[in-house]
């Protein structure tokens, strides 16, 4: 009997006009957004490769001269996801850091200029845009009026009178809404891995494993709109007031939660503002040429290193700590931010998609951080590769500080192999390790999804049909 | 027209104490109350920068020395309208016009959480957009459709009703409704910029405000007459919300979004690498020229040094002259033909950008011809001519700021400026004198730039801070046209219509 009915609720909505009319849309925006990101793609791995080859080629000039290598600035750029059709970076996301023996800068976006800041209002169409914001929606418009609907009609009682267990009829009602509403995210998936296998070749085994657990998640984020649309339809006897109000939980859970998060996490942590770093920066200066005298007669070059250049080394290496210490501050507290951000709005289903789906496609903040982790790891090997280098040569003093003219002749200026070097290429977690790294926000769909089942269930059971 | 003050009253108490409107109500003040204070603090250290700068531009135009050292900032006023909308993102919020910088804003200037851009920054008009707009076809959609189900239609057309005056007093009271919920949010907004003493930082503040809620408001009836329309035409009033909200997402999150994205992929504009590579262009063509002219004019006095490093114009490198270190490469006659050469080749670097600037916003322009029919970007548009963050504006800026470069450098040609001493306040006498005694003491007195005596500039240029507010008249008529045109379809729709 569960099949009747839900051949029934599948028929009655494939058979309306505005399904077939939201149905085309939503598979055109889905086979748009994969070619569109395509050209992005390319257009970005052309720019990263670039990138990668002038930092090789500098690498390669500097191998000659250990002291060139330590004042070497390389420039680090993060390589675009091979997935951003699943879930898009957003814009500016920083992708380039400067890294040398002395300092590690924070990420920055370097192609700012090439992006046009005219733009106004500016969100890129990607899969996940498509299923927060629109299927979202379809799955809400569909579900509203089951009960409702049906009670206003009088073809409830009549489902009653038959001897059916509740569940059956719930479960019957549940599957084929869903069906309905997942059938054009299928279409749409494989008709955009079509369309983006005519720009690149796409290892279709690998893009299957990663496209599974997506699929997976949007069917319980989309279970849980549908889920709402049915408890309001339960609770209120009005169609209209059903649709209304889950309309409201669906603006005040996409909309109110994550501006309201933002706003609260930005209000809760202050970050210090350049003027104040650049006034910390002045004190930091004067303190330092008083304390220290800088004077750079009493040193001189090529003999033994002697105190004059050891308070001049101490000087500098002051003002680099100050440094490091003010950019590994800010960063401190732009993730204590982030986390806040993120554990305010994870009440939000919409926001749990969002973030789950960047760790799926490897994209956006995740990657950015995991970027900067392998980051840190890859300047404390590069920082042992040159100690130890120039520890191993004897003519060297031995003296490594931040001043380009003078530290080459305390330090060994001996030549490196090209292969010795260590050399940064980011490597993107595998894909359990990221699911492990989502798993506060499987646990959470999951949970949402089976509490509004019971919810719903329950309520069906006591609900009345006249 | 008799009873349209009854209709009005009997709407207004219908609709103002629905639950709909009091959510509307809460979501928006919680929203505007919470935004204004987050975006209060940054605003507040904006000015502080603003002001400790300009403090510090003034003591510094007293301290030239040289006129390679003159140095005319340009600094942007913070706008207290960027509450309402923030409009095109600049980069920075000073500007450097000496002669061999390129008049950019300077780089990294401002630190924003890279983590938390994730979505997109938040003001007035975004609120108006997305919640409130949605809410105002919520609450309209219903109102004739359900009064249809509820057969009250029936009975007041029964009572010499005229149709018109019906239709028209749903649309004044639901627009009366909608109106208080936008003077409350920009009443929160204005209370707080003018009560802070903010509203000084821009002319006519409160008159751009008001043009800002009219937009706003003329935006909002918009989606009252086009939800109205869908009310008369659906006999449930399920339908009527279903194909309102419909009409929502393609308005606001379809078509825009599909549109930028197509066009931002599709439609080319040339990266600013491009641009720079002709730079470089310039450069080594500069280069071979100037080598040619040294060989030809002035065989014996040696080589010349190009200054290529990034964020310059072509410029010699500064120690052409004695304000810097230990080298003399030039006399006098060579600076004086070389340097207007030089400043020609920089005004055709500085017309590339402009072009290249001027293409960027092509690529805007073609987005706002296509989407004219789009409410939503005819509102944004127009809120942004208002508050001076239009693009248009922003293009207008920067002619302003060639223009004050040129200014400045016709001001360094009356001066007579342009010659050895345009680096140094040495004569050519003495720089031949020191060409030959390297004594200590002679590079003690010549090489301190800071032995020089401080130049007398009174008339130095000054930039006098733009208008960037342009009257959205296109925006306005636009608009209006679109909402005299569904106004007058909703009448002749409602009279054609069955009321039962």
């Amino acid at each position: 009997m569960i099949k009747e009915i839900f051949f029934k609720e599948l028929a009655i909505l494939l058979k309306s006009r505005t399904i077939f009319f939201l149905y085309s849309t939503i598979i055109i925006l889905f086979i748009l957004s994969n070619v569109l990101n395509n050209i992005q793609f390319h257009r970005e791995k052309e720019i990263y490769q670039r990138m990668t080859l002038n930092n090789e080629h500098q690498l390669k000039n500097a191998s000659n001269n250990l002291s060139t290598l330590t004042f070497l600035n390389q420039s680090i750029c993060l390589s675009p996801s091979e997935y951003s059709f699943i879930m898009k970076s957003s814009n500016n996301l920083p992708n380039i850091a400067n890294l040398s023996y002395f300092n590690l800068s924070t990420p920055v976006y370097q192609f700012s200029k090439s992006k046009n800041n005219y733009f106004t209002n500016f969100t890129t169409i990607d899969w996940s845009f498509i299923i927060i914001f629109i299927i979202s929606l379809l799955a809400i418009i569909i579900s509203y009026n089951t009960f409702s609907g049906e009670k206003e009609d009088g073809t409830l009682k009549l489902m009653f009178v038959s001897n059916l267990p509740k569940w059956k009829i719930l479960l019957g009602k549940f599957l084929g809404i869903l069906v309905v509403s997942i059938l054009p995210v299928i279409i749409g998936i494989i008709a955009g891995i079509l369309s983006s296998s005519l720009f690149r070749d796409i290892d279709i085994v690998n893009t299957m494993v990663i496209i599974f657990p997506f699929v997976v998640q949007s069917i319980c984020f989309i279970s849980i709109n549908i889920l709402v649309g049915m408890f309001c339809s339960l609770h209120f006897s009005k169609s209209v007031v059903s649709i209304s109000v889950s309309v409201v939980i669906w603006t005040f859970f996409l909309f109110f939660i994550p501006q309201i998060s933002i706003l609260s996490s930005k209000n809760v942590i202050n970050c210090p503002t350049i003027s104040q770093i650049k006034e910390d920066w002045n004190k930091i200066i004067q303190e330092v040429f008083t304390k220290y005298s800088m004077n750079w007669d009493d040193a001189w070059i090529g003999n033994p290193p002697n105190d004059g250049l050891f308070n001049r080394v101490k000087a500098f290496n002051e003002f680099e700590n100050f440094q490091n210490n003010t950019s590994n501050n800010l960063l401190n507290l732009f993730h204590e931010q982030y986390s806040i951000y993120k554990n305010i709005s994870i009440i939000s289903p919409y926001s749990v998609f969002n973030s789950l789906s960047e760790k799926i496609a490897d994209n956006g903040t995740y990657r950015l951080i995991n970027f900067e982790n392998q980051l840190k790891s890859y300047h404390h090997q590069f920082k042992e590769f040159i100690e130890n280098t120039d520890n191993a040569d004897k003519q060297s003093y031995h003296v490594i500080w931040m001043e380009s003219s003078l530290c080459p002749h305390f330090m060994s200026n001996k030549s490196v192999d090209i292969q010795d070097i260590p050399q940064m290429n980011y490597k993107s977690p595998t894909l359990i390790y990221r699911m492990f790294d989502g798993r506060i926000e499987i646990i959470m769909l999951l949970v949402l999804s089976i509490l509004l089942f019971v919810g719903v269930f329950f309520k069906f059971v006591y609900y009345d049909p006249r | 027209m008799k009873n349209i003050k009854n209709l009005l009253i009997y709407e207004f108490q219908n609709q103002f104490f629905s639950y709909k409107f009091v959510i509307l109500l809460i979501l928006s003040i919680s929203l505007t109350s919470a935004y204004t204070v987050v975006k209060l603090n940054t605003f507040k250290e904006e000015i502080n920068k603003y002001n400790s700068e300009t403090n510090q531009n003034l003591k510094d135009a007293k301290n030239f020395r040289v006129f390679s050292d003159v140095l005319l900032p340009i600094q942007n006023k913070p706008n207290p309208l960027t509450f309402y909308v923030n409009g095109i993102i600049k980069e920075g919020s000073r500007i450097n016009i000496t002669w061999d910088e390129m008049p950019e804003y300077a780089p990294f200037e401002q630190i924003s959480n890279p983590y938390i851009k994730t979505i997109q920054e938040f003001d007035i008009t975004k609120l108006i957009q997305l919640i409130i707009s949605i809410f105002s076809i919520f609450l309209v959609a219903t109102t004739i459709s359900s009064e249809r189900e509820e057969h009250t239609l029936k009975l007041i057309f029964s009572n010499n009703v005229l149709r018109t005056e019906y239709f028209l007093s749903k649309f004044i009271a639901s627009l009366i409704l909608l109106v208080i919920v936008l003077v409350i949010v920009y009443g929160i907004v204005s209370l707080v910029i003018v009560l802070n003493g903010l509203q000084v930082f821009t002319d006519y503040f409160v008159l751009k405000s008001i043009l800002l809620f009219l937009s706003s408001i003329f935006y909002i009836s918009i989606l009252i007459s086009i939800s109205l329309v869908i009310s008369t035409k659906s006999h449930q009033s399920r339908n009527a919300l279903l194909a309102g909200l419909l009409i929502w997402i393609f308005l606001v999150l379809i078509l825009p979004n599909m549109v930028k994205t197509c066009i931002n992929n599709l439609y080319k504009v040339p990266t600013e690498e491009m641009v720079k590579n002709k730079i470089n262009d310039f450069n080594d063509d500069l280069f071979e020229k100037i080598n040619e002219f040294n060989n030809k004019n002035f065989p014996t006095d040696g080589n010349i040094g190009l200054n290529m490093s990034e964020g310059r114009i072509p410029g010699i490198f500064e120690v052409v002259g004695l304000a810097d270190k230990n080298m003399i490469y030039f006399g006098e006659k060579q600076i004086k033909t070389l340097l207007p050469e030089i400043f020609k080749k920089q005004s055709m670097v500085i017309s590339e950008y402009q072009d290249y600037r001027n293409k960027l916003a092509s690529q805007q322009r073609l987005i706002s011809n296509i989407l004219f029919f789009s409410p939503d970007e005819i509102f944004i548009s127009a809120s942004c001519k208002i508050a001076g963050n239009h693009f248009s504006s922003d293009i207008k800026f920067w002619e302003q700021v060639y223009n004050f470069r040129n200014n400045y450098i016709s001001y360094l040609n009356s001066k007579n400026a342009i010659g050895i001493s345009f680096f140094t306040q040495l004569k050519e006498k003495d720089i031949k004198d020191r060409l030959l005694d390297y004594s200590i003491d002679l590079q003690k007195k010549y090489n301190d730039p800071f032995l020089y005596p401080k130049l007398e500039l009174n008339d130095l240029p000054t930039w006098a801070n733009i208008e960037t507010f342009s009257f959205p008249y296109r925006e306005l008529t636009l608009l209006i046209l679109m909402n005299l045109i569904l106004l007058a379809f909703g009448i002749y729709f409602f009279q054609k219509t069955d009321i039962i």
